[in-house]
């Protein structure tokens, strides 16, 4: 069922990760399965989000990212993230460098349900903060138009804070595909704490909301694609509201 | 047995890959016919010096087809209908439809 450059990308993956994390940034995107080799991409991630209940500022984030398909089942991904504390108590500028890579484990539409995984390396801005790790399975299918994605993220901090905890997270995605340049569904994204461990449900961070979705072909082998979203927090631990968007470049 | 029944594609007919060839930038054939309801594997074989790109948003599928290469692309199941496709690096010529009936 694996195949040997499957095997090999999974093997990477075993070895490099020592544990993973939730994310919990106003940029936050889904994850999917869908890359091909020799593409690359130029992104940005944008995010704006309001306080939440229980206290946090407002914050807004941007990420600026280079990606290559090294293979039919590896892509890889470098960005930067600058962060910005609203509120002003915890400063501004690049917050962040991280490696990302998504593997696939399955031929697309071989199976019910595509999977594959990712491991994310990421090195905030500060020596105190150490090197956070998340890794996780991605799991994506079709119903005719329907496309579903979910995704579990568990992140851990070395050399860090949160000290000697993973965190678990998770993400979904269901968008129906109306026509090319434009799609739409609703996203969602929590955390729920440790994974051994979840914290109570108030202080949890959950976000659902509609999102919008589209491609523009600008040539051949190029193309602009875009998504947006307005995630509603459903808990005390979550922005009341949150502006997400992407926009990408494939070339 | 929840894991299994996830595992074991519904629909799957064990037949044999269906060919489609691109030869001078065109789809040959430039129409299909397939069983709606299954999974089907199509077996691309690109007879061109240049790489092609097949895609297709009706069925979620892109994928690139490398020069003097054969690459396996699965689609489906599909409800009855008609679902178009093109090769996005000469989609003024190639292009194509897949019936399923």
């Amino acid at each position: 069922m694996i195949r040997r450059q499957n095997r090999r990308c999974l093997a990477f993956l075993v070895l490099a990760c020592a544990c993973a994390g939730a994310r919990a940034d106003p940029n936050d995107y889904i994850l999917d399965l869908d890359f091909e080799e020799g593409e690359y991409e130029l992104e940005a991630k944008l995010g704006a989000a309001s306080s939440t209940p229980d206290g946090t500022p407002p914050q807004q984030a941007a990420a600026f990212s280079f990606g290559h398909g090294l293979s039919s089942a590896w892509f890889s991904e470098a960005y930067l993230q600058f962060a910005n504390d609203v509120s002003g108590v915890h400063g501004g500028g690049l917050d962040s460098l991280s490696w990302e890579n998504i593997v696939r484990f399955t031929e697309q539409g071989e199976w019910p349900v595509d999977l594959g995984a990712m491991l994310e390396i990421e090195r905030p801005r500060g020596a105190d903060n150490g090197v956070s790790v998340t890794f996780g399975p991605l799991l994506q299918t079709d119903f005719d138009l329907v496309q579903v994605n979910a995704n579990v993220l568990f992140q851990r901090v070395i050399g860090g804070y949160p000290y000697g905890t993973t965190q678990v997270g998770y993400q979904y995605q269901v968008k129906y595909r109306q026509q090319a340049k434009f799609e739409y569904g609703i996203q969602g994204f929590g955390s729920v704490g440790t994974w051994n461990s979840w914290g109570q449900l108030g202080p949890q961070s959950h976000r659902l909301g509609p999102a919008v979705f589209g491609k523009f072909r600008v040539g051949p082998g190029r193309a602009i694609k875009y998504n947006a979203a307005f995630l509603f927090g459903t808990s005390s631990g979550a922005p009341s509201g949150t502006l997400r968007a992407q926009i990408e470049y494939e070339f | 047995m929840a894991l299994a029944i996830l595992l074991v594609p519904p629909g799957r007919a064990d037949e044999a890959p269906i060919p489609l060839k691109i030869r001078d930038h065109r789809f040959i054939p430039e129409q299909l016919e397939v069983a709606s309801g299954e999974r089907h594997k199509l077996l691309i074989e690109n007879e061109d010096e240049t790489a092609e790109e097949f895609e297709s948003h009706t069925m979620h599928r892109e994928k690139i087809v490398p020069p003097k290469s054969k690459i396996e692309l699965f689609i489906g199941p599909l409800k009855p209908g008609r679902y178009e496709f093109f090769g996005d690096f000469h989609d003024t010529t190639a292009q194509g439809v897949i019936i399923a009936k």
